[in-house]
Order: C-alpha cells, then sequence, then structure tokens
C-alpha cells in the first residue's frame, strides 16, 4: 500500500514496523546451508593483516587475491565479501568467525574502513573486478608518452617500429597559448601503436619553455627531453599572447633613422621636383659621395612611355574615375609631410565619420575592450572582448603531488565484461578508480582534485560517497564550453 | 583522466522570437550607437524605450521590472483582448474598473500637489473624457476611432501614440482618415490652459502638443516635479487605451451584444480614453551586465545623477554593491566571450544559467556556481559544499535538465589588491570549468557510460 512517511504515533504503524523488523531478523539470522566441500578455510592472519588460505582457492580466484611465499592469500576486504557470499570460512585462532566477527575483526585498518568495504562489496555485488590502487602502477605522463605502457603490456615482444609521425613530441613545438596547456582534444594521438590512451601532455616539465605562467615554482622533474606540448587548442580564444612571451622577434626597437628629417625627393610625373639637394652623408656608405643636382633633364627622360592599358584597363579606370579622386586632391593629405601625420589623419576622419566616443570611458585608463571597427565578425568581435585564459585541471598539477595530505585513491574497478580476460598479474587500465568519501565531508577544493587527477593518470576518477550504507557516486569532470558563434 | 562530453542544448519547441543579433552593437562600427543607464538606489535601469529595445533583442542584457523577462507590459486586460478579437487595435484594454482606479490615483496625486477638488474634477474630466467614437461589437476597422491613434496634426511626431509595452509596430495599421473635429483633437487643442497644472502624467501628454523643448512641465509651478521630467519626448506621450463600459443610452439598434437579454440591453462598448496615470517599465540590468555592456563593449554608458561613470570607478563602485562582484563578473565576462547568453541563476541556487544564443531560443543547458581560488586552488569559497550539498544541488538541476558547472578563476599569487582594482586583472586570470556528473553503478548503465 502507501508509503508511511513519518510516524504518527498509532499502533497499527508501531505493529507494522515491529513485524518488519522481526522478519528482518530472521532472514538474517538464518543459516546458510553451504556444502562444506566447497567452502575454502582460510585463516585470518592480524600481523600482516592477510587472510591465508588453507584449502586451493576456488573460481574466484581468477580475479581475486594473490600469491605470497608460495601460499594463496586474500586481502581483507576480499575475504570478508566471500565469507558474506558463503565461499570461504574465515578462521582466526582455529575458530570459525561469524560475519559480525569478521566485521569487526577484518575491518579495523585504515586502508579499509566500514566505508571503504561497503562501496567494495556494493562494487562487487554489480560484478566489477574491484582491486586495491597502487600508486606505483601508474605510468607516469613520461612513460606514458613514450607508450612504455604498451610495453609493460607486450613485455618480451619486440619493440613496435617506430614511424616517424609518431614521435611528433619529439619536435620542440613552441605554442602560442600561455602557459601550461595540455592536449585538452584528448586524442591527438598520431602513434600507430595501439595504446590507444589519449594522452594528456603535461605541462611545463616537458619543455624548454621560457615563459612559466606558474611563476616562481620550480620544476618538479627536469626531463632531460624537451618534448613539445599539446598542439592545438582551437577553443582558446584568449589574446593570451603576453608581450614578453613572444621571443623579442616582433620587439619593436627604436628606429636609427628620423625619418622626419629626411626627405625623398618626389619625381613622379604629376610633381615634378627637379631639384635635389645633397644627401645627408650620415645616410650614404662611406666611399659614395652625394651632390646636390637639377634633376630637370633627367626627368624629361623619365616616363616616356605611354602606358597603353588594355581595353579591360581602360574600361576599369573610367569606372574608376567616376568615384575616385585623387588623394593628392585633398587639401589635408597635402598639409601631411610624412606617413605618420597621413594615418594620423585618417583616424581622426574616421572616428569623426563613425561614433563619437564617450570620453567618459575613452579618455581614461582603461578602456572598453572592444574597438567596433576593428571587427569584421561575429567570430573576430569575441576574440577581442576574450581576455581570460583558459586552464585545464592538469595545469600545475604535478607540483601538487609532494603533498602528504593529498587525497588518496582508494581502488581500480574494471568492468563485469573484462572478466573472461581479465589477468591478475596484469590487470591493465582500469574502467575507473575510486575515492572513498563520507558525505558530509566537503567536497575536494580544486588543489585537492588537481592532485588527484593527476595521480589517476589517464583513468577517469569517481567519488564513491557513503552514507550509512548507502552508496552515489559523482565525479568531477574537466571541461571546455565551447564557442558558439554561428547561431 | 576523462572529460566530460559537450551536450547540445535542446531547442525549445516553440519559438515565437527571431534572432536579431547576439550584442547589441553592429559589427563593423557603423551606426554605433551608446545606450544610457542610471544607477537608481543600487540598480541598473534603462528608461529610454529603444535602449530597452536595442539592449534586450540583442543579447538578451536585462529584465522588464514588470515583466518576467522581456519587458512586455501592458496593462491590457487578455481576456478582454480576446473578447474584443473583432476590434483591429494596438490599444490596451481594459475594465472600466481598472481605468476608474487609474482615475482616482491621479486624483490623489492632483490633491497631493494641494489643488482643490473643484480643479481636480475638472482636470481629470477633461483629461479622461472619451475621444472619438466608441466601439462596439462588430464594429469594422473603419470605427478604431482612428482620431485617438493619430498624431495629432500640430505635432510631426507619430510615434506618440504607441501603447506603453514595448510592441514595435506603430499603429499605423489602423486605417482610416484622420477625423477633424474630433475629440482628440479638440483637446488637444483647447486643453492647453488648463494642463499647465497637471500633474506629472498628464502633463506629459501636453508635451505632445507642443515640442518636446516646451513640455507642459516647464510652466509648472512646483520644482520638484521638474525633477520627473527627465523623459524624453517619446515618455511623455499619452497613453490611449480602450475601457469597456456600459454604454448609456444605446442608438445602435443593428449592432450585436454580447449579452443576449430582453429589451434592456446594456450594451457593452470600448471607449478610448487617455490613461491618466501611466506606468513605464523599464529594463533592469544585473551589475554583471551593466559593467559587460561598458567594458567589453562600450555600448553604454551609465550616470549617477548627471556624471557618467568611468570604467575603473564602476567596477570600484559594484564591487562596494556585492562583495562578490568581481568573481561573478569574470564567469559572466569569460562565457559571454564564448558567445553564450548568462542569466541570473537565483532560482537554481547557482550564480549563472548558460543559454545558447538566448532563453527564447534554448533551454538552459549549464547551472554555474563561481569561485575565486589562488594559484595553489585554494581560496575560502563562496559557496562551500559538502557532499550532502552538492548532491542535493546536483539532483535538482539534473531535474531542470541542466548540467551543474563549477567554474573556478584563478588568480595569481601576486596579484595585488591594487591590481585588482581594475577589470584589466581579467587578464592574467585563468579559469578552470568542471562539470559535476552522477556516475550510475548498475551494470546495464555502465555500458552506456561516457567513460
Amino acid at each position: 500500500g502507501q508509503k508511511d512517511f513519518r510516524p504518527d504515533g498509532s499502533a497499527r504503524q508501531a505493529e507494522r514496523l515491529r513485524r518488519c523488523c522481526e522478519e528482518q531478523w530472521r532472514l538474517l539470522s538464518e543459516e546458510r546451508p553451504e556444502r562444506p566441500g566447497n567452502l575454502v578455510k582460510a585463516e585470518w592472519k592480524p600481523e600482516q593483516g592477510i587472510v591465508e588460505l588453507k584449502s586451493p582457492a576456488g573460481k574466484f580466484w581468477h580475479t581475486m587475491g594473490f600469491s605470497e611465499r608460495g601460499k594463496q592469500c586474500l586481502l581483507p576486504e576480499e575475504a570478508l565479501y566471500l565469507l558474506e557470499c558463503g565461499s570461504v570460512q574465515l578462521f582466526y585462532r582455529d575458530l570459525p568467525l561469524s560475519i559480525q566477527e569478521a566485521y569487526e575483526t577484518l575491518l579495523c585498518q585504515e586502508a579499509m574502513s566500514l566505508s571503504h568495504y561497503q562501496v567494495f562489496s556494493h562494487l562487487k555485488q554489480l560484478g566489477y573486478i574491484v582491486l586495491r590502487f597502487d600508486p606505483s602502477t601508474v605510468p607516469s605522463p613520461y612513460e606514458r608518452q613514450l607508450n612504455l605502457e604498451s610495453h609493460c603490456k607486450s613485455s618480451g615482444k619486440h619493440h613496435r617500429k617506430r614511424r616517424r609521425s609518431s614521435s611528433p613530441r619529439l619536435h620542440e613545438k613552441k605554442h602560442k597559448v600561455s602557459g601550461d596547456l595540455p592536449e585538452a582534444e584528448g586524442t591527438s594521438n598520431k602513434d600507430e601503436d595501439d595504446c590507444g590512451d589519449s594522452i594528456p601532455m603535461d605541462e611545463k616539465p616537458l619543455s624548454v619553455q621560457p615563459k612559466e605562467s606558474d611563476a616562481g615554482s620550480a620544476e618538479g622533474e627536469s626531463m632531460p627531453v624537451p618534448l613539445g606540448i599539446g598542439q592545438k587548442d582551437s577553443l582558446s580564444f584568449s589574446s593570451s599572447q603576453a608581450g614578453d612571451h613572444k621571443e623579442g622577434s616582433t620587439g619593436t626597437h627604436a628606429p636609427r633613422w628620423d625619418f622626419t628629417t629626411i626627405t625623398f625627393p618626389n619625381v613622379a610625373p604629376d610633381q615634378p621636383c627637379t631639384h635635389l639637394s645633397a644627401p645627408d652623408n650620415r645616410l650614404l656608405p662611406e666611399n659614395v659621395l652625394g651632390r646636390e643636382v637639377d634633376a630637370a633633364s633627367w626627368c624629361t627622360r623619365i616616363n616616356q612611355k605611354q602606358e597603353k592599358l588594355s581595353r579591360k584597363e581602360r574600361k576599369q579606370r573610367e569606372r574608376e574615375s567616376r568615384y575616385k579622386s585623387s588623394v593628392n586632391a585633398d587639401q589635408e593629405v597635402r598639409h601631411c609631410s610624412n606617413w605618420q601625420e597621413y594615418k594620423a589623419l585618417l583616424e581622426r576622419r574616421r572616428q569623426q565619420r563613425v561614433w563619437k566616443r564617450p570620453s567618459h570611458l575613452w579618455d581614461q585608463a582603461v578602456t572598453p575592450l572592444l574597438r567596433p571597427e576593428e571587427v569584421t565578425s561575429p567570430a573576430a568581435l569575441l576574440q577581442q572582448i576574450s581576455v581570460l585564459q583558459p586552464s585545464h585541471i592538469l595545469d600545475g598539477a604535478s607540483r601538487l603531488q609532494e603533498d602528504p595530505e593529498a587525497m588518496k585513491i582508494d581502488f581500480n574497478v574494471y568492468q563485469a565484461d573484462a572478466v573472461s580476460k581479465f589477468k591478475k598479474t596484469n590487470p591493465g587500465k582500469p574502467h575507473v578508480r575510486m575515492c572513498v568519501r563520507s558525505f558530509d565531508e566537503q567536497i575536494p577544493s580544486l588543489r585537492a582534485l588537481k592532485q588527484v587527477t593527476y595521480l589517476s593518470g589517464d583513468v577517469p576518477l569517481v567519488f564513491a560517497l557513503v552514507d550509512h550504507g548507502e552508496i552515489t557516486f559523482y565525479s568531477l569532470k574537466e571541461f571546455k564550453l565551447p564557442v558558439d558563434v554561428n547561431h | 583522466m576523462a572529460e566530460a562530453v559537450f551536450h547540445p542544448p535542446r531547442r525549445k519547441r516553440r519559438v515565437f522570437e527571431s534572432y536579431e543579433a547576439p550584442f547589441p552593437v553592429d559589427v563593423g562600427g557603423k551606426d554605433f550607437r551608446v545606450c544610457q543607464a542610471e544607477i537608481i538606489n543600487n540598480n541598473v535601469i534603462v528608461r529610454n524605450p529603444e535602449d530597452i529595445e536595442q539592449l534586450y533583442n540583442k543579447g538578451y542584457f536585462g529584465k522588464g521590472i514588470l515583466s518576467r523577462s522581456r519587458p512586455v507590459f501592458s496593462i491590457s486586460d487578455p481576456v478582454l483582448v480576446a473578447k474584443w478579437k473583432g476590434v483591429n487595435t494596438n490599444m490596451p484594454i481594459i475594465t472600466s474598473q481598472k481605468y476608474q482606479r487609474r482615475v482616482q490615483w491621479a486624483r490623489s496625486v492632483l490633491q497631493e500637489q494641494g489643488l482643490d477638488d473643484g480643479s481636480v474634477t475638472k482636470i481629470l474630466d477633461n483629461y479622461t473624457k472619451p475621444l472619438g467614437l466608441p466601439f462596439s461589437k462588430g464594429d469594422g476597422a473603419e470605427q478604431t476611432g482612428a482620431s485617438c491613434s493619430r498624431a495629432s496634426p500640430n505635432t510631426e511626431n507619430t510615434e506618440l501614440c504607441e501603447p506603453s509595452s514595448g510592441r514595435e509596430d506603430p499603429e499605423g495599421q489602423n486605417g482610416g482618415s484622420e477625423k477633424e473635429g474630433d475629440a482628440a483633437m479638440d483637446s488637444g487643442s483647447g486643453s492647453k490652459d488648463q494642463e499647465k497644472g497637471d500633474s506629472r502624467e498628464m502633463a506629459a501628454g501636453s508635451c505632445q502638443r507642443d515640442p518636446p523643448v516646451y513640455c507642459g512641465c516647464e510652466v509648472k509651478q512646483s520644482p520638484e516635479q521638474r525633477a520627473w521630467e527627465v523623459m524624453d519626448s517619446r515618455e511623455c506621450a499619452p497613453e490611449y487605451v480602450l475601457v469597456q463600459e456600459e454604454e448609456e443610452g444605446s442608438s445602435c439598434p443593428e449592432d450585436d451584444s454580447t449579452r443576449v437579454q430582453e429589451n434592456l440591453v446594456k450594451k457593452e462598448v470600448l471607449i478610448c480614453r487617455k490613461n491618466p496615470f501611466r506606468i513605464f517599465e523599464y529594463l533592469q540590468l544585473s551589475l554583471e551586465e551593466a559593467f559587460f555592456l561598458v567594458y567589453a563593449l562600450g555600448c553604454l554608458s551609465i550616470y549617477y545623477g548627471e556624471e557618467p561613470l568611468s570604467i575603473v570607478k564602476l567596477w570600484e563602485v559594484f564591487s562596494e554593491v556585492k562583495p562578490d562582484f568581481k568573481t561573478t563578473y569574470m564567469a559572466y565576462h569569460y562565457f559571454r566571450g564564448k558567445g553564450w547568453v548568462p542569466k541570473v541563476g537565483l532560482k537554481y541556487g547557482t550564480d549563472l544559467l548558460l543559454y545558447r544564443k538566448g532563453p527564447p531560443f534554448y533551454h538552459a543547458s549549464y547551472s554555474v556556481i563561481a569561485e575565486l581560488v589562488d594559484d595553489n586552488f585554494e581560496g575560502s569559497l563562496r559557496r562551500p559544499l559538502s557532499w550532502m550539498s552538492l548532491s542535493g544541488l546536483n539532483r535538482t538541476t539534473a531535474n531542470a535538465s541542466k548540467e551543474l558547472m563549477l567554474c573556478y578563476l584563478i588568480r595569481p599569487s601576486d596579484m595585488t589588491a591594487e591590481e585588482m582594482s581594475t577589470p584589466e586583472c581579467m587578464k592574467r586570470i585563468k579559469v578552470q570549468e568542471l562539470i559535476v556528473t552522477r556516475w550510475v553503478s548498475s551494470r546495464e548503465r555502465s555500458e552506456q557510460d561516457e567513460f
């Protein structure tokens, strides 16, 4: 019938509750018959914190357990789980442990608390393969880039032939976007190997970029090989090319010549200037003398050829002459004695023509970002106003690794349908990794998130939240909102 | 590490609007219009109707203070409009009761000005007298009383009779020619003297007759009312409404009546009158929207009193009004720079809602919380969240078909307070976006998982 949402103090409700509880106790206390032959005997070894099998393991050995000094062993959570399943019988000091006792005894370590076990059990019941996380098994970014993973997998095989195209990263690619931007787009793994991992390029340690946005932090690792970094960031609109980032190739030097004092004679047919003064000696090479001259006689000898225009050209000229006029016909232009002045004139005119810029916005230290006359498309407009720079979750993460307070990853989880191919000795890359946390904890700071994401390598990370037996899973994933221009 | 997949937003099934432009600036710099806004009580208000249209239609900036989002306030009663479908008009249609209420309000305003009852009544009666022929049901377009919807012949301004709402199309489609000697004109020319003592609303009406400069308001005695007369001529225009009233002494037997009763049928007619208590709807801009229009686009000037404020000043003032302004603004600016339309996220417990293109076209896709951290990626959070709260927030967000996004603004530790006192500090700020997703462990789901 209808659910009861809250206690209403009635006797009927109390009775219903009592009967439910009774039923539950009865079920729990039922003895589960098992064939004794199938039960694997195992002994709890508190000094080592593990469980040693006393009889050969069953089917579960395919995905659980490990060998140590010739003996088959189980981790406490595995043993407890198998006990609950009815697959093993646990002994301690020659006495079998009840489930209750087993919970109390085996789950007293820091590494495997009750919440951890609950997550483990939940996932196991769904068919996942769950192993403890071991940081040393995560290939470092360097190793990943060199695809050492594949070598680990195919140990004993020959090195795969490395084709030229597979090592683009050996070229030092200077990328324009400031600071650390690993390949946020995932797969530009040009390797022909079928490691197939999308390699998140790590940031600075791997290249000799002069500019460091995390200024002041020393490099954690000094890699010998300068590897280029994320070649593309097509989503970045930020004009983040800070002036100091460029190699100085486009630096503005003060010109050596003051062009305002150097005159260039104009010997065009419409502006005959026949008197050419002596050029400044400083402008001339050493062994060249200059003198003033009257070029009138020369002028009669240049511009001789009649320009013969093709019919098409003539027609075009006719058309243009209707609308165009000589720029020199403009008096104001004539008053300009050099390009600088001419450009200033153009600017003034443009401003008058376009709109009146409000002075309280434009005659100030900080002016609006958009210069409307400079943008010709909506995309260009967005580019002008995008001043904030993007950041990737792994940026700066490597230098956070030495933190002892860093969050720990608890489990590697493999998918159920990978069971048949699963090899305990070489499990491969997990489907996800788990961090077990409690519901009333604060969500990880960005710092903690970066640390633990880096630690997880290229495997997605999930937070398992335990609340009195209920488990929910969340993940906080890197994201880049795409630019939307074409509406 | 996996990245969140971008799920394109869903288009709304019925879209009633057409898209004009992403921003109220013309690409190319021609016809650049600088809109005006004022700060009143720490709020940014835009009053000029043209500016309002420009800002809302191109980029969906702001919110009409009397509307849900787009400023479409009208006192028109939709039930009556439906009832009088046959009448071709753009004027609001209201009940007699509603109209009388406004007359009462105007009366009390006039009384506050110290006018005696006699004058008040006289003024009101004159102002509210019927204009043109009353409308009956079944009247065709010819009798739309085009007189009252046309400008008086004294002025050239043909847009004066627009109703206060944001409707664009002029009343020109009310056909019919101007009728001379009608009430509108009479009241126009004859009432100039009487209207000198009017309240601001009605004096606003007199503006129509004179050139806008000589607002009837200027001859007013009380100086405090001058302060209200910053309106432009368009706002001074009177609002014409159609009031549904019972006709006295009906003499149109051929008209069909709404109520089929026997002999004494009180016919309902629509009478055109001037609204003596007009309410103007303004556009309110959030601080982030206002600042963006000024700083990023340069197409808005914000005045405090008479003085337009500079960008740096606005940055400072807004930060005082809203302590977290810089953080929320940076997030706003970032998303606008990506071509998305951020609106306030109050209804979902977050800072921003991101729309693609604009609210009328797509459902909001993302619900964003913005936080400012230093370059150790820590900081005092505006909204410290436990997993429990995050879970709740995620649930409500997911129920509304949105995705929850955390937007971290990373500020270099060597950034001084002085540097942060101008918006140029944004050039050194980095943005990290994260999407919160729930992972479902049950096996059937995991197959389709995006991992």
